[in-house]
């Protein structure tokens, strides 16, 4: 089932684009190699949406508070469309990731995928990892340890 | 290319406003075609430039609250405007519409198809946006009602004949009816439901 591959893996480097952040961008990816002839379908905008939550998974929705979004559509030169869905008001990275996101596609139909996924979304996978690894190395130094004698009625 | 996202409004913020402004003008004086291709930018991927007024006006009015209804031949552009650009709910039954979208009046289904709204809710009628060959060179109607000094004539061509007798036949349950703003290339004239048509002989 190829398409479910390719929404699969879309899923996956729109997820990368969408949680890089502002430094990775700058840093580490050639965006100078972005296309520059595009036309916009939808301006970066920015908007609230509501972010819903069950307790414990199950059980009725309710409203867990609202976030900041942006999200913007555009098409390159071959029709191609690129979207982007993110967290925050960054405008400029919401344009930077749609554009990522149309050249992926690109690359994809021209069987090209697996050189465009090591320049442009390897380099945000890594940091992202660093930075999980990093967050969870400071989380884990807080760890308390509970320790409890077994109780009468437990003990069978 | 793709045909289910397509470019919207140039500047949607501005542009819908003053699109928005023609169509509560025209709504004003009923009967008199205004200009509508000058209030905005944009919409470079409609198929033929007659779809472009009503496509602008379905911009700037329609939302994520307002169901739309679309004959079949409003496919295509407008189809992919209403699901990207407004996100707004399209639906099959013309009666749970607040829009209706008539490109094809020859065989648009009749008025009483539509929701007039209540005795309570008379504002909760549909609004009907029909594109019509032209606004002008046509079969005479005469005018009467608010916005309208003493009468006026508006000669719609490519509106079928019973659509000024179901009017008045519409007239008949006011304040409960449908609004409608009638299309052509480049204008748009109001028809609200306050206006009085008679056929002249």
């Amino acid at each position: 089932m190829p398409v479910l591959d390719t929404a699969k893996e879309r899923r996956r480097w729109l997820s990368a684009l969408a949680k890089a952040d502002a430094a990775s961008f700058d840093e580490r990816l050639p965006l100078e190699r972005l296309p520059g002839e595009y036309v916009w379908l939808r301006r970066p905008e920015s908007g609230l949406v509501m972010v819903c939550g069950r307790t414990g998974g199950t059980g009725a929705t309710f409203n867990l508070g609202e976030m900041s979004v942006t999200r913007c559509a555009l098409r390159l030169a071959d029709g191609t469309v690129g979207m982007a869905y993110l967290r925050g008001r960054d405008s400029l990275h919401a344009q930077r990731a749609a554009l990522i996101d149309a050249l992926m596609q690109q690359a994809e139909q021209e069987d090209n995928l697996e050189q465009a996924w090591t320049t442009w979304i390897t380099p945000l996978e890594a940091r992202q990892l660093q930075r999980r690894i990093a967050l969870a190395a400071a989380a884990a130094k807080t760890r308390v340890e509970f320790f409890t004698v077994v109780r009468g009625e437990d003990a069978s | 290319m793709n045909a289910l996202l397509c470019r919207g409004l140039a500047d949607p913020v501005h542009d819908a406003g003053r699109v928005f402004r023609r169509l509560l003008d025209a709504l004003a004086r009923p009967g008199r075609p205004a200009s509508l291709l000058d209030a905005f930018a944009g919409l470079e991927d409609a198929p033929s430039g007659a779809a472009r007024p009503l496509a602008a006006a379905l911009l700037a009015l329609a939302d994520f609250e307002t169901p739309v209804w679309l004959d079949h031949d409003a496919e295509g552009l407008v189809r992919a405007l209403v699901n990207f650009h407004c996100g707004a709910p399209l639906v099959d039954d013309p009666r749970r519409a607040r829009f209706a979208v008539v490109t094809e009046p020859d065989r648009m289904p009749p008025l009483a198809a539509f929701d007039w709204g209540s005795g309570e809710y008379p504002d909760r009628g549909a609004t009907l946006l029909i594109s019509v060959a032209s606004l002008d060179g046509g079969s005479p109607v005469t005018l009467t009602g608010p916005g309208i000094a003493t009468a006026t004539t508006f000669a719609p061509r490519g509106l079928p004949d019973h659509f000024w007798s179901q009017r008045t036949i519409m007239a008949k349950d006011f304040p409960c009816g449908v609004d409608c703003f009638l299309f052509d290339d480049h204008r748009v004239a109001g028809l609200p439901r306050t206006t009085q048509a008679r056929e002249d002989q």
